[in-house]
């Protein structure tokens, strides 16, 4: 009985305050607007990708020899990605498929409707807001937990009574957690609301399973936090210090940890090698078929032309390029850009 | 008495915990910077040359006027800025090279002319690491000494108010604006003694590494990149003295003003430019693909009616391929020029709204005197297409030298067929200027001064009316 007191007591505590009301308005100010905005954005990209797909069909339903052409398989746009971008926007989505070309990581492309110096503008998703606004939340929540009532002695006081000082972190942490969750809960809600509002987007099963799934995580994330800062709170003596250590904390582990733990894993040079050697593969196969050829030529008994059996992916380019490595698996993509336009 | 306060001050911070810490941040993120820059640096120096030596021997090893004509000038690279460590821009996801080379066929043995294509970077479409900052002095700046900024100020007033001690000072016949400036001086004195500390020793690490050569031209490059964060600086704290005095209580303070930092450091920049992006829609890579296509189409078929005419007329002939030549050659131009004008206001657009965010501004600013970003791009387009125009002057030039050409440029046999030195083709230099820099800083840094000034009017307003 002893705990729902002490819960009941933060909880009003909490809730009371200034910083709770805050945090509150703030939260659902940026998801809604973020919402509207990412909504707009999944419907371009549908839009895109719908026009891409159809252009695709129109190509295949024109063309009569299915050996000779490269149709194009586009990845659609993922709903979710709403929630958290992920790499969805960023990867390639669109990759070309024909006779005689083994399509490998690289030669995905993204299919042509965004501005490509887009990318400048660092995107944003809902969990990001959480990632940042939460977790600094949590931190200020909690610095003070323990700090706070050392300083006032509140906490002699409530340690008179006969408590055990693991159900009073107890208390602390669920009311904190209540108190946090109400923010993230209405702005979860929020989004489903907005998603489900708009025409185009309809959520089914998967979707809210998928987005209960999101919900947890969110709530283990703000736990952390929390214990992170009501451990800063426990050993320190003063709440300034509480507080400070707590920033300092935050500023690390969300905005600098993340981006200078990475930034060594430059995956640049591997993947230079990884294509170097696949084009000297390439060249190899190509060496044996210009020697094949030629054997074939010189045995023939009808003299004609040189022929290059048709197998140069759009013929001006490819005796262009033949001698530059880096250009010849571009050569077979931008044929199949150009084969209107190019021989 | 202003400086009175302000050792008071000074004193107070530098036996405090956040000092510390914020010393110890500053430090180790420059440090990072600076090896990273050490290690890297001469890598992209070395791929740049290795890549602007490969297009030029190309260029130099046709020696007929035709082909030069024809082929045109290969790719194009953008030369790396020496202040890449201050800003890397969004660099990557620029391309780094604009490529002149001739891919139209209008007939068998007609081919149009080179025209400039832009390609569309996407880097990262292989890449599949998370998007991270770069640990540069703009992400130094513009987000962790903002927010340093904001954990030294938010209770410099309220807490005073809070204990007493500032009804204490006012007791004594001192000023408010004193006090306020005072405060002020102090925090900016506090925040910059490691600041500056730590620049020192990021541009030691750099300047001690052979193989980077900072010259007089840098140095007073990042002399003025120095001024603009402390400037930046100024503008935080500026903040945090108008939130610290218009709130009573310090956590409250810090409360709001962490959340403003937050809407505006991090989450404006980002949504803004998303809802701005929406208001234009450029040319898409389909629609060019599909508009080029017919295009060329077209061209085709009018060429090939108007040869079935003067199948028999060689010197019509020529004339005529000369003519769908430059046509080709023009409209291929044309195209990608459009696309490429399209694309760029739509990020212009979504630039400038962006301004809103102190963040966007410093970021700007130090894109434009780093000579990266996108303002760098431009630049660098503007010198490509200052090169190619040379480029095709120095043909016609060659062409009208010779007296022995028809001067029907386009074709083979209509064009002199002298042997051109490779020494006189003209080569791509792209340079980086600094007047030029400043005019397109000036708004930036105007409007950075315009946030600072109403900051601290309206701190300085709320501080003289508040009751103590």
């Amino acid at each position: 009985m002893m705990i729902t007191t002490l819960i009941r007591r933060e909880l009003l505590d909490n809730l009371m305050t200034f910083r709770f009301v805050v945090v509150f308005i703030i939260m659902l100010l940026l998801v809604v607007a973020n919402t509207s905005v990412l909504i707009k954005d999944y419907d371009r990209r549908l839009a895109s990708y719908n026009s891409a797909v159809k252009s695709n069909h129109d190509r295949l339903l024109e063309s009569r020899t299915y050996s000779s052409g490269s149709f194009a398989v586009v990845r659609p746009p993922n709903l979710l990605s709403i929630f958290n971008a992920g790499l969805d926007k960023r990867l390639s989505n669109e990759i070309f498929v024909s006779y005689g070309f083994v399509p490998t990581l690289w030669d995905g492309q993204v299919h042509g409707s965004t501005n490509p110096l887009l990318n400048l503008f660092s995107s944003i998703d809902i969990v990001f807001i959480f990632e940042v606004v939460l977790s600094l939340m949590s931190l200020i929540f909690a610095y003070d937990a323990l700090a706070g009532e050392r300083e006032r002695g509140t906490l002699r006081l409530v340690l008179t009574h006969p408590v055990s000082r693991g159900k009073i972190l107890l208390a602390k942490y669920m009311s904190a957690m209540l108190c946090l969750l109400v923010p993230l809960l209405m702005s979860f809600l929020l989004v489903v609301i907005l998603l489900m509002t708009s025409r185009i987007v309809s959520l089914n099963i998967d979707d809210f399973l998928r987005i209960g799934g999101i919900v947890l995580s969110s709530i283990a994330y703000l736990s952390a936090f929390y214990f992170i800062g009501m451990l800063i709170s426990v050993i320190t003596r003063r709440t300034s210090t509480a507080l400070m250590l707590a920033m300092f904390v935050w500023a690390f582990l969300v905005l600098v940890y993340p981006n200078v733990i990475l930034v060594r894993m430059t995956p640049a040079q591997p993947f230079q090698e990884r294509l170097a050697s696949a084009f000297n593969q390439i060249e190899q196969i190509w060496d044996e078929f210009e020697r094949e050829r030629k054997d074939f030529l010189a045995n023939d008994p009808i003299p004609g032309e040189e022929s290059h059996f048709g197998m140069e992916g759009g013929s001006g380019l490819f005796e262009k390029w033949y001698k530059d490595k880096s250009s010849l698996l571009f050569s077979y993509v931008a044929a199949s850009y150009l084969n209107e336009g190019g021989s | 008495m202003i400086w009175h306060i302000t050792k008071r001050e000074l004193y107070d911070n530098l036996n405090s915990l956040r000092f510390a810490l914020a010393t110890v941040l500053l430090f180790v993120l420059m440090l990072i910077n600076a090896v990273i820059h050490v290690q890297e640096h001469p890598e992209r120096m070395q791929k740049y040359h290795d890549a602007t030596t490969k297009s030029l021997n190309t260029l130099r090893s046709q020696t007929d006027l035709f082909s030069i004509a024809q082929e045109g000038p290969g790719n194009l690279y953008k030369k790396p800025s020496p202040l890449y460590f201050c800003e890397e821009g969004g660099d990557i996801f620029l391309p780094d090279y604009v490529y002149g080379t001739s891919f139209v066929h209008i007939a068998n043995n007609l081919r149009a002319f080179w025209s400039l294509y832009y390609p569309g970077a996407f880097p990262n479409v292989f890449n599949i690491r998370p998007d991270t900052v770069k640990v540069d002095w703009g992400f130094v700046i513009g987000y962790v000494l903002s927010l340093i900024a904001i954990l030294f100020t938010f209770d410099s007033i309220s807490s005073e108010r809070e204990r007493g001690t500032l009804r204490l000072m006012l007791a004594n016949a001192v000023p408010r604006h004193t006090v306020l400036i005072g405060k002020f001086l102090g925090a900016l004195v506090s925040i910059s003694i490691p600041f500056t500390l730590a620049i020192f020793m990021n541009l030691l690490v750099i300047s001690m590494s052979r193989d980077i050569d900072l010259g007089a031209d840098v140095w007073i490059r990042l002399c003025i990149i120095f001024i603009i964060a402390i400037l930046y600086l100024c503008l935080f704290i500026a903040l945090g003295l108008l939130v610290s005095s218009s709130v009573q209580n310090s956590v409250a303070s810090l409360v709001i003003l962490l959340l403003t930092w937050c809407v505006f450091v991090v989450f404006v920049p980002s949504t803004l430019a998303s809802i701005a992006s929406g208001f234009s829609n450029p040319m898409t890579y389909d629609e060019y693909f599909k508009r080029r296509n017919q295009d060329i189409k077209d061209l085709k078929e009018e060429y090939v009616a108007l040869s079935q005419e003067t199948r028999e007329l060689p010197h019509k002939k020529i004339q005529i391929d000369s003519e769908y030549v430059a046509k080709g050659t023009e409209q291929e131009e044309r195209l990608s020029q459009e696309q490429l004008n399209q694309q760029i206001s739509q990020i212009q657009l979504a630039r400038s709204i962006t301004r809103i965010s102190p963040i966007t501004l410093i970021q700007h600013l130090l894109e434009v005197f780093v000579g990266t970003g996108f303002e760098r791009h431009q630049q660098f387009l503007e010198n490509v297409h200052r090169y190619a125009r040379e480029y095709r002057e120095f043909v016609t030039d060659m062409d009208r030298a010779d007296p022995d050409s028809l001067h029907i440029i386009g074709v083979r046999e209509g064009m002199s067929k002298k042997p051109i030195s490779p020494e006189s083709i003209p080569a791509f230099e792209d340079t980086l200027s600094l007047s030029r820099d400043f005019n397109a800083a000036a708004i930036n840094l105007l409007l950075l001064v315009l946030f600072f000034v109403v900051l601290s009017f309206t701190a300085y307003l709320v501080f003289v009316r508040i009751e103590v």
